[in-house]
Parts: C-alpha cells; structure tokens; sequence
C-alpha cells in the first residue's frame, strides 16, 4: 500500500510521530474497552457462559422430564387402583377368583373386555404412549413355556404427543384379538396374544414386592429401557401390582414411555450445540448404564453413545465428563428422585443428563475466541488505516505551507490554517526585506519597474524578444511592418536602460532564475 | 481512499462470509415437521433414511427432519381438517406430510400447500415416472403431490392353511384369479372349516377378508369398463353393480369372505381368513405365525397373487399410495422441505424406500435398479414379483380428484360393511330355524334396495 519511497519520505517526519502516536491510541482504546467488557461479563468465551447456557436448557428439560415420570407414576396407581376393584369385583359377582381366569380364554376374554374402556381412558388420560394390564394367568398352560405367557392387554397409542380424544391411534400389541376385532381396534404389526415374561423384571418385580401392607405409591416400578420383544422401539415401563382385598398380587398394571414420547417431550435446543443430546439413565457405581436409558438429542449424536456405557467424572466449573471406549462428553446431571423415600424401589438410582461431545464444545469455545480475534484484528485494522488517513490529511497543509513559502516566499497566500497563515507571512516579510537589501536585487527590480512603463504595443515586442524571437519573427508575428518593430525596439531600449537585444535576454534569464515573474 | 474502500469491502465480506444471500446455512439449521403413514416395520426404514439424510445432507445445508406423527392416512388426513379447520386439540401442521390427492385437494383449495414445481424443475419431475407425477395434478392443474412410492391391491394367502385345505378338496391356486373362483373356494372353504367341527352347525370359517370394498367395487367397474362415480355420485343403478353384490355381499352374509370392519391382515395372524385383498403397501403387517384363540402357534407362509378379475373383465387394478405434499409456510422451509424430498425420492434412497416396504418405486432409474435381496423380506420379494407380473400384464387406473371423494369413499365401506355385518349376524341367527336359502332371503329382504337408495 504504502511504497517503499514514500516510508523513506516520511521517515523521522511529523507525520510519521503522529500516525505512531494515533496508533498507540487506537490499541489504548481497545485494550481498555476490552478489559472493561471482560470485567464487567459482558463477553466470556471461554466455558462459564457455556456452563450458562447448558444449565438454563437443562433445567427445561429437567422440567418436562418430572412433570412426565410424576405424572405417569400417579396415573399408574390410581390406574391399578381402579382396575383391581373392578376385576375382584367382577369375579367376585360370578362367585370366581383370580385362580380361576388361568386355562379359561373365555373368562379371560370377558375380564380383560370389561376393562378395556377403563384401560383406553387411562392411556389418553396419562398420555403416555402405551397402557398395559398383565394378569397371572395363561390361556393355555398346557403349552411348553407356559409360565411365562401371561394374558391380559397392551395398548399403544401411536400418537401420544397429539391432544385429540376423537380418533386416538391405538393399536393392540398384546392380548386376544377378538377383543381388538369387536372394538374395531387394529392389531399392531408386531401384535402377539400374550406376554412373555421370561425377562421382565417389569411384571416379576411388582409382583414380588407386592402386598396389602404397602401403599401402592411405594410399589410403583420403573423399568430400565429396553425393546419390548418382538417390537422396535425402545421404552421404559411404570408398573405396579393389581392387589385384591386380601392382599394376593394377581398381576400388574401400568404405563410405558416410548422412545418417540421422550424424545418429543426433551428434545434439547441445538442451535447452539449440534449433537446436544439428554438421557434419563440408571446409574451405578457412577456410571450412566446407557442400555438402559432413553436418549433425546440429534441423530448423529446417537450413535456416539450406543450401547457404551459413561463413566461420570467431575469437570471443571460444575460440569461433569462423561467417558466410554470411544467418546468423551461435557454436561450436567442431577440424580431424579422417581420414587418416594419408602418405596420398595427407592435404591434403583435414575439421572437426567444433558449433554455434548467434548470436541463439539471445544469448537464452540474455539470459535467464539476466533470470532472474538477476529473482531479485535478487524478493528485494530481500521483503527491503523483511519491513524494513517487522519496522519496524512493533519500533515496535508503544513507540507503546502512550507511549498508555498519555497516556491513563492514573498507571496502572502492564505491557507485557513491560522498558525500556517502566520508563518507564511513571516517568511514573506523576511524574504521581502532580504530582497530589499540585495544590489543585484535592486537593479532587477529597477528593470522589473521599467518594463511597466512600456506601452502595450512595446510590451507585446518585449514579450516576444524575451521568448527569443527576432525582429523579422516578430513582424510577422504582430502582422507590422519591420520599421515598425524597429521603431518600438528603439523605445524599449531606451525606456529600459539597455543598448542591444543580448542585454535584454540577459535580464530576462536573471529573472526567470531568481524566479521573478515578468507580468 | 479508493484502495481503502475496497479493501474495508474485503474485510467485510471475509468476516461476514459470503453466503448471506442463501435461505439456509449448516449454521442455523432450520427444522422440518415431517408426518408419514409409514407406521410398523416401514417405520424402521423410514427412521434409517432420515437419520442419513440428517447426518449427511441434512447436515451440510443446515436442514433437520423431524418425525411428529406417525399414524395412518386417514388418521393423518382428519388430523389436518383438524388443523386445517383450527379444532380445540388439534396440532400444528407439519412442513411435510403423506398425502392421498384427495386430502391434497382440500388443503390445496385453502391455498395451503406448495406447487412441487415451484421447487422441483421440469427436468427433476422428468426423472420420474410420468403416471405417478400426474396423479398428483389436481384440477387446478398444479402438482401439490410428489409420490414417493405407489402401491396397487394384490390378494395374500396363508399357503400354510391353504395347502391343508387345497390337498383335501378339489381347489387350486389358480382358482384365486377370477373373483368367480375366490367365491367358489370360499364356499368349499366355509364348507371344509364347518366340518372340522361336526358336532357344531355352521361354524364354518371366512376364506377372505376385504380391507377396501369402495376398492373391490372401483376395480370390478373398471374391469367392466365402466365408471362407479358418475358426475360426482355413485353409479349404483348399473349392472356390474350386481357383480359387486354378488362378489362381496352375498357371501359376507353368507360367512364365506369376512364380514369386519378392519384390515384382513388382523384376520389371518389369528387364522380367522386364509387369505385377503389388500394394499401392497400393507405387506409388513402380515405376521409370519398365527396364533389360535387357545394361543397355539404355527408359522404362516405365503403367497401373494396379482388382483383377480371379473368373468369376461379386462385385466385392470388400482393404482395407490399417495405422496408427499409441502405445507405452505414460509420460504426458507418450502426450500428445505425441496431439498428433502428431492434427497428422499433419488433413486438411491427410492430402491432403499421399497425394498423393504411393499412399495412401487417412482422413478425410472430405481426400477432399473438391482435391489439388494440380502436384507429383503421373504414377502417383499415375492410381493415384487408379483408387482412385476402385474405390471406386464395389467392396466392401472387412479382414482378420481373430486371434492366429495372421500365422503363418498367413506359411507360406501361404512354402509357396505355395515349392512353385510348386520346381515351376516341376522342370517345365521335366522340359520337355527331356517334353511340356507331361507335365511339368505329373510336376511337380505330389501337390502340391495336400500343400499341403492341410501347412495
């Protein structure tokens, strides 16, 4: 921009101090308004404002996430509550117990009928994303397995996360399909008469725990997150036990939460974070068992945590790390307390995470620094560019004023610029006595004041005798005639102390040299 | 001071990047409501789909598809009217959203869907197959539906309980061609099932269930070279209507082909029928055992037959499966919703879209296509050769973009299935003090009147 010459012309110069000075002012500035910004937490770059930002989104979630478990497990009770009323008391009207609905399809057929309304109304009610009712009874227990096939209903209502009560998408995943057939109710694609619970810690463990000395509330049970067998998606099961008066536990009741359900409800903001991701997880041992868990976040995320298991750490701020084999995240988590103190579950430890890869957050933080630099950089440029202009154009008149003073010393030329003005006048008046004072001075002035006395005429052959011409040119030139010329000649020489043409270039050439202009 | 302007330009532009000018970034990625049909199994591969379109495409041009609704047409269908009509409870529209052209059409006539070729050039919708594109013109003559995969009707048989049945009695597989031998085999069906039990009288068994009778009706008019909507109302009073009451009443009253209000693949996982018309596209809910009401299990093989005809009837079948339709919203999501679907329908995505799904491919480059048999459903592979014989063989037909359609549609399969339920139910009440042709009558008296009435 600025070649190599002009740095050397301006070396040392004024203009060069200046544009050094306004410099130095420009980085002041910045420096300064930038400790000030830093100071008073107007700009962080670093992990405290992500801390912020990852804390504010997890307390929404954390929000959702206990209205939902909170509510379901509440349903759940009185779900079981009702249901066990109405099934004792139904068997109890045909003189029957729960003994007798194993080997009967038909009474079964007829219990599970009985509840199906009620069933379908605590779906919609809890709006969870299936309703089940499990009994301990098969159909057949003459076939091979038989202990484990046990009869009941599971509904799924395929869009839970739709409030509309006129036309819920429900689907039969288990239990008799003339029941589904005579409600007009679709079979699933993965629909199966009963349930196999060969593992199902969700029917064995509500059953076992049960009794009438417990208050249902501290019955209730949150399965792990698992795929329901034969299905696709993965949820989490709240079960509770079906109890009759006299305390027999005749099978269990409940809600599940699908994969889609909890995804729709926490789905994280990632706008700022791409692959921000939630769990609702157990934990043990400090570690999140992520098999077990529900996972809301992107889709790309999902694949950096499957099947891994994350060992918690703590991290710097009040964030944690959370490790397996591959992947390293940053997030915050809080233990969830699904159970009341007295249940029969309370030692089963859940948490809710929320959280990001490592290298994610690192380039998030990365490039807010790069944006930061770059801003600064930006801004440094043009504090230099306008430190250069305004150098340039302060030293502009001083540069004129010392041009005028050496090419026109005597001239009084204004430049609007007081101190300037002053100066060229001094040097005018100093030039102006030098001059007066000078012998060679005063014989061209002399001349200078001689040629003003030529006429018009006399001062047009001057002119042209002074540019070289000769006397012959000259003629031509003013269309006179020689003798003319000759005669104006003749005057000049005389008006101006002169004897010959050579005497009147010499004084011309003085003048030009000393700079004299001839008007 | 112009060096200084130009190169405070160039700072500018290189600190702000240069792609101001574009509706989307992969820096502010902007979020696709998506509702589809494609429930069950489909739903795996549609899940699969989107996660590669959200890690790839999706990713670079800042667009993200999420899933809100998963339910069928019709479902999907009241739930915009919903929407549509602002009902207490009811959702917000999705971006994009599975489509037949008849839904299409009112949501269209509300000004609130995008002219996919208003995104898609004349030569992208070239790409694809011309019939398929043009069933998604509406009588406006703008295109609102872009298929992603089109279905016809077949017939699904339980060969399992068939073979039993066929080795027994004097049926064959080429019986099931003609609508006159699917009636015939139903009634040595309800014949041969009543005698397992030959201590209980009339407990026979339905050989076939129905899911779509407007259809049944739709495809035996066509095949008879006729119209059944005739300027907007139903063309009840022709002849080949009796064709229809013959094939389908008749014997649901009868208790030969299944008198229920559902779909025929809930009746074959329980063996209630062996076989049943449907969608091709319903191909994953038919379960490979069938449990009896005593909970035994057998595995369930099976056959899938192309759609029968009419005595004397040109080979012809429906043409299903609707599209995906742009909700109208604003420019950067219409744009996104573009990008997606031009993604969702290249051929790549298309053969990965069908072949595991009972879909037809929509463009031409996909069905040229080797599809992977590895990962492939035994069913979805005889199901495509099956939809390749009929292609050869056959003529397809859409049905028609008209403003009452689905009304019509609706009290037709309501008031045929009724009336053969109801029916049904009289005529074997009717069976305990009545011969067969007795109770037919009694049960029937005036029914095909009324029926007609009613339209």
């Amino acid at each position: 921009m600025i070649s190599l010459a002009v740095k050397d012309r301006i070396k040392y110069t004024l203009r060069l101090r200046l544009f050094l000075f306004l410099i130095v002012l420009v980085i002041t500035i910045l420096l300064g308004a930038l400790i000030i910004l830093f100071v008073s937490g107007n700009i962080t770059a670093g992990l405290k404002e992500n801390e912020i930002l990852i804390k504010n989104e997890y307390s929404l979630i954390l929000k959702n996430t206990v209205g939902l478990y909170d509510n379901l497990a509440a349903e759940a009770v009185a779900f079981s509550r009702s249901i066990s009323m109405r099934i004792e008391s139904n068997l109890r009207e045909k003189n029957l117990t729960v003994n007798d609905l194993n080997n009967n399809p038909a009474l079964l057929k007829e219990i599970v009928s009985d509840e199906l309304n009620q069933i379908i109304f605590y779906l919609q009610k809890s709006k969870s994303s299936g309703a089940f009712l499990i009994l301990d009874a098969t159909s057949n227990s003459k076939l091979p397995d038989s202990e484990y096939s046990k009869a009941g209903i599971y509904l799924k209502n395929m869009e839970p996360n739709i409030v509309s009560s006129s036309s819920p998408t429900i689907y039969v995943l288990r239990g008799m399909a003339d029941i589904a057939y005579k409600n007009s109710l679709p079979l699933h694609p993965q629909w199966r008469m009963e349930f196999n619970v060969t593992d199902a810690p969700y029917y064995y463990l509500p059953m076992d725990k049960g009794n009438k000395h417990t208050s249902l509330s501290n019955l209730y049970y949150w399965s792990e997150a698992f795929t329901f067998p034969k299905t696709n998606e993965k949820i989490m099961m709240c079960s509770v036990p079906l109890i009759d008066i006299e305390g027999n536990v005749f099978g269990v009741c409940g809600f599940d939460v699908s994969y889609m359900l909890f995804k729709l409800i926490n789905m994280p903001d990632n706008s700022m974070y791409e692959r921000i991701f939630c769990l609702i997880s157990p934990v043990e041992n400090n570690i999140l068992k992520t098999d077990g868990s529900l996972f809301s976040g992107g889709y790309s995320a999902r694949s950096l945590i499957n099947g891994n298991e994350l060992k918690i750490s703590s991290g710097k701020k009040s964030l944690y790390i959370y490790e397996n084999n591959e992947n390293n995240f940053i997030g915050y988590h809080e233990l969830l307390k699904l159970y009341p103190e007295n249940s029969s579950f309370a030692e089963n430890e859940w948490a809710l995470a929320l959280m990001i890869p490592q290298d994610d957050l690192s380039s998030v933080i990365v490039n807010t620094n790069l944006k930061l630099i770059y801003i600064s950089a930006f801004l440094m440029m043009l504090g230099v560019v306008i430190s250069y202009i305004l150098s340039k154009h302060y030293i502009l008149p001083i540069s004129r004023g010392f041009d005028i003073i050496k090419n026109n010393p005597k001239e009084k030329i204004k430049t609007n610029i007081f101190e300037i003005d002053e100066l060229i006048e001094f040097f005018s008046d100093k030039t102006t006595d030098i001059e007066d004072s000078d012998p060679n001075s005063i014989i061209l002035n002399e001349f200078l004041k001689n040629i003003k006395t030529l006429s018009p005429s006399e001062r047009s052959v001057f002119n042209l005798y002074a540019q070289q011409y000769n006397a012959k040119e000259i003629a031509e030139s003013l269309c006179l005639s020689i003798n003319t010329i000759k005669t104006h000649t003749k005057h000049i020489y005389s008006k101006l102390n002169i004897t010959s043409k050579e005497e009147l270039t010499l004084y011309v050439e003085i003048l030009k040299e000393s700079g004299k202009y001839i008007k | 001071m112009k060096k200084f302007i130009i190169c405070i330009f160039i700072i500018t532009i290189l600190l702000t990047g240069c792609k101001s000018n574009e509706l989307i970034s992969a820096k502010k990625p902007v979020t696709i409501n998506l509702w589809h049909n494609y429930g069950g199994l489909m739903k795996d591969t549609m899940d699969i789909l989107i996660d590669e379109f959200n890690d790839t495409v999706g990713r670079e041009e800042g667009i993200i598809i999420n899933v809100t609704s998963l339910s069928g047409s019709a479902t999907i269908a009241e739930k915009l009217k919903m929407a549509v009509n602002d009902e207490p409870g009811a959702p917000e529209l999705p971006d994009i959203t599975t489509l037949y052209p008849n839904t299409a059409y009112m949501l269209a006539e509300k000004g609130l869907l995008v002219d996919i070729e208003s995104l898609f050039s004349k030569e992208e919708l070239s790409l694809f197959i011309p019939e398929f594109v043009e069933e998604g013109r509406l009588p406006d003559g703008k295109m609102y539906v872009l298929p992603t995969g089109k279905s016809t009707e077949v017939l699904f048989l339980n060969t399992t309980i068939f073979n039993k049945f066929m080795k027994e009695t004097n049926v064959s597989y080429n019986d099931l061609y003609t609508f006159k031998g699917i009636l015939d085999t139903a009634e040595k069906y309800y014949i041969w099932t009543d005698n397992q039990t030959p201590t209980v009288d009339n407990d026979g068994k339905a050989f076939i269930s129905y899911d779509s009778v407007f259809n049944i009706a739709q495809t035996i008019y066509k095949q008879s070279d006729e119209e059944l909507i005739v300027d907007g109302s139903l063309n009840l009073s022709s002849d080949t209507f009796k064709d229809v009451w013959r094939y389908y009443f008749e014997p649901s009253v009868k208790g030969y082909v299944a008198a229920y209000d559902g779909y025929g693949s809930d009746l074959i996982k329980t063996g209630s029928v062996v076989a049943s018309i449907g969608s091709t596209a319903g191909v994953l809910f038919y379960s490979d055992i069938v449990t009896y009401e005593d909970n035994i299990t057998e595995p369930a093989e099976f056959l899938i037959l192309p759609y029968p005809v009419v005595d004397g009837g040109k080979k012809v079948a429906i043409q299903r499966g609707g599209g995906m339709c742009i909700i109208s919203s604003d420019e950067v999501k219409e744009y996104a919703a573009g990008i997606f679907l031009k993604w969702f329908t290249a051929p790549e995505q298309n053969v990965k879209f069908v072949s595991s799904t009972g879909y037809i491919p929509v463009r031409e480059k996909a069905i040229e296509m080797t599809v992977d048999n590895g990962d492939v459903d035994d069913k979805i592979r005889i199901l495509q050769k099956t939809i390749k014989e009929m292609a050869e063989q056959y003529t397809f037909f859409y049905t028609p973009v008209i403003e009452n359609f689905d009304e019509l549609q609706e009290s037709y399969n309501k008031n045929m299935k009724n009336y053969a339920i109801q029916c049904n139910d009289e005529y074997f009440n009717f069976l305990n003090n009545m011969n067969e042709a007795d109770a037919f009558n009694e049960a029937t008296k005036n029914k095909y009147e009324e029926l007609i009435r009613q339209r």
